[in-house]
């Protein structure tokens, strides 16, 4: 299912993409290293679980448009519900940093199909 | 997209099922037989306190059940995860518990609401895995009483919906949210309260409770404090626990539970030993919270195999038994005195987690512990042999009604940290659920017609895609059974042939019952897909990825 902001995605991004690089809590989210600490979280809190190992599971990450890094930091942050499916959220149980690492992985893997 | 076949075995299993029908209909000198009191109420979670989840109500038959129609609908609220509850009714009065422990009251006639209740929720229920659903109500001495999945018991006044009184159980935020997803028991004046803790870094209780003022009265450590069972520190998260509810039995003054699964799930190196008292089923005395006997069912659990279903009580032949269907597919005949093995059988044709089990000692035979880092495929999955969601058991055919599955899981077990605030993890010991697996030649899913005690097979309906909803049969000799797609059938009790359906919308994942207001009989089906089966079922069938959510009551009944 697409969202309905994707068409003005690309104008948030822009926005949003100037905000980050202002401020210096937030980790490139294309540096493979950041990258790699997100998949190992995202194994370790068996994010796997629901999403696949690579996104594919039982609730699918890949056909979707998730390329706002500041959506998908609240989305992972404070849970999602999608009809009576539900994601805990993980403010508080992650750092703020790990919250982004995870962000950039889900990014990359999303990135392959796209 | 389902289609019945008879068994082979049909002609025995019915001369077992007319043998079966003598011995479990007693003289009964004092009182209405077993299952057959209060015909018109669903007081408590199975109906009765057998397990037998059987309405002696017979309006509804198989001459006039394609007749029904709907009589009301209630919607529920949150929709989160579903609606996972078995109603209670008493005296045309319906008490429903929908997410978020909302209770509410409603005209069993019309489902018009009496009184609502919404108790304020930790939030870290939101962080937490077993969230924010509930299976039941407990109502009684006036009161209804809830377990809530932040840990507390609440009683609320049955007329009003007023607060009563509320005490705070599990010690929520230390024990990975450790709390009630179940309602409890009443035993008299005492509730009993299992918590969940399997699949947790926990170590599950199950509490007593004054049912008057909500004063503790003991607690009983589901994780039993043994150095030969639970060597070094592995107890302190060995998980446990008794998240369905129990079932308290006048007849011999003690409540039964299952217990859950020792934890981490999938990596036993660190928990060598026996692991007690997880996989178990148990007797405890509810006014001191004394164990009276065990039996532990899967010893050294590796694979998640909770004890943690209904037990099914039966008499056969002067003898008490206690039927317990095991998630790994085993069904334990116990005597219910004290939990002495009478015949193990099998309800899932595909398991290969063992070879074999002893079917006198209980024992199991060639296990297949996975190795921890490689896959390895086993039989039955984590969901097991059945979901937790009760069968049926109907005295005038004596058969029980049960659902089964036949799916297989890759599991890659990994060395895992311990950490009880990790709320959003589940503590197994494995990155993932596995990869699920369908089992070349057979149906994924199956509503069995079985003898409880012997497992022989009368009938089968087979089904693509398993049913994770509780089986319902009636004085009307019919079986009710809904599936994920939200299709509820009935069928005839003795022949398994399909007599009605009804597109309810939503999937089902909860207890159908029947009661009766005014001489007219209601089934009432809670219908709305969600739990974990909803997330991750879709990776096997993708059909279920369109199955809207929904926390719904219908009621049927037959036209004026
Ligand atoms: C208990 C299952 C579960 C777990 C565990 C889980 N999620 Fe989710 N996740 C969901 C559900 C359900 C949704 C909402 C689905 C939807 O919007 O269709 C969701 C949504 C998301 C979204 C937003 C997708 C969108 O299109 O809005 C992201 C990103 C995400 N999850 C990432 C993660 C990460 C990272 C983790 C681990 C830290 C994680 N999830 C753990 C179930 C889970």
């Amino acid at each position: 299912m697409l969202r309905t902001f994707a068409m003005a995605g690309a104008l948030v991004i822009c926005i949003i993409g100037a905000a980050y690089s202002e401020d210096s809590s937030i980790p490139d989210l294309k540096d493979p290293k950041v990258i790699s600490a997100g998949r190992e979280l995202y194994l370790e809190k068996h994010c796997s679980h629901c999403h696949g190992m690579s996104g594919d599971g039982g609730v699918n990450l890949m056909h979707r448009d998730l390329s706002n890094p500041n959506y998908l930091f609240e989305a992972i942050a404070d849970g999602r519900e999608s009809g009576s499916l539900r994601m805990p959220a993980w403010r508080e149980v992650l750092s703020e940093a790990q919250i982004w690492q995870v962000t950039a992985y889900v990014m990359s893997i999303n990135g392959r199909t796209n | 997209m389902g289609r019945r076949t008879s068994a082979v075995d049909f002609g025995s299993a019915a001369l077992i099922g007319l043998a079966l029908l003598f011995a479990a209909e007693p003289a009964a000198a004092q009182g209405p037989a077993p299952g057959t009191e209060d015909p018109n109420n669903w007081p408590q979670y199975h109906r009765t306190y057998n397990g037998w989840r059987y309405s002696p109500l017979d309006q509804i038959d198989k001459s006039n059940v394609g007749k029904l129609k709907v009589a009301w609908i209630h919607q529920g609220g949150d929709i989160t995860h579903g609606i996972q509850e078995t109603p209670i009714v008493i005296d045309g009065v319906v008490y429903s518990v929908t997410a978020g422990n909302r209770i509410a009251a409603l005209d069993g006639k019309t489902g018009k609401e009496i009184w609502r209740f919404e108790p304020k929720l930790d939030p870290l229920t939101k962080k937490v895995l077993f969230s924010p659903y509930s299976r039941g109500v407990t109502v009684g001495r006036n009161k209804v009483f809830i377990g809530t999945v932040d840990g507390r018991g609440i009683a609320v006044d049955q007329k009003t919906g007023k607060e009563i009184w509320q005490v705070q159980l599990t010690d929520f935020a230390n024990c990975q949210g450790c709390n009630f997803t179940s309602p409890p028991v009443l035993a008299n004046d005492v509730l009993t309260y299992g918590s969940t803790g399997g699949d947790l870094a926990a170590a599950a209780k199950i509490f007593g409770v004054e049912a008057e003022t909500g004063k503790k009265l003991w607690e009983f450590e589901t994780i039993k404090q043994d150095a030969e069972s639970w060597p070094a520190e592995s107890a302190r998260y060995g998980g446990g626990g008794a998240w369905l509810p129990g079932a308290y039995d006048p007849e011999t003054g003690l409540v039964y539970y299952g217990t859950g699964n020792p934890g981490k799930d999938f990596v036993g190196t660190d928990r060598e030993g026996d692991n007690l008292y997880t996989d178990s089923v148990i007797a405890l005395d509810p006014k001191t919270g004394t164990l009276k006997w065990y039996r532990q069912e899967i010893k050294h659990d590796v694979w998640d195999y909770d004890s943690a279903y209904e037990a099914l009580l039966l008499k056969k032949d002067g003898k008490d038994l206690l039927v317990h269907l095991n998630k790994s597919g085993f069904v334990f005949v116990m005597d219910k005195a004290n939990g002495s093995l009478q015949n193990i059988w099998r309800l899932s044709d595909t398991i290969n987690f063992a070879k074999d089990i002893d079917a006198k000692t209980g024992d199991l035979i060639g296990r297949l512990d996975p190795p921890i880092g490689t896959t390895t495929v086993i039989c039955p999955s984590p969901f097991g042999a059945r979901s937790w969601n009760p069968g049926a058991y109907n005295p005038k055919t004596g058969l029980w009604y049960v659902n089964a599955m036949e799916i297989c899981d890759g599991l890659t077990p990994v060395m895992q940290k311990t950490d009880p605030k990790d709320y959003g993890t589940p503590h197994i010991g494995s990155e993932d659920f596995g990869k699920l697996q369908k089992v070349a030649g057979h149906a994924a899913g199956r509503l069995d017609a079985r003898d409880p005690i012997t497992g022989e097979r009368k009938w089968t309906y087979e089904m693509n895609i398993p049913s994770f909803g509780s089986v319902l049969t009636t004085g009307g000799a019919l079986v009710f059974n809904g599936d994920p797609l939200g299709i509820i059938r009935a069928f005839d009790a003795e022949s398994g042939k399909v007599l009605w359906n009804f597109n309810t919308g939503s999937g089902l994942r909860s207890g159908l019952i029947s009661y009766a207001v005014d001489g007219k009989q209601y089934i009432l089906v809670p219908s709305g897909w969600g739990s974990y089966a909803a997330i991750l079922m879709p990776a096997l069938f993708p059909e279920l990825e369109k199955v809207p959510g929904a926390s719904t009551l219908i009621a049927f009944t037959l036209p004026d």
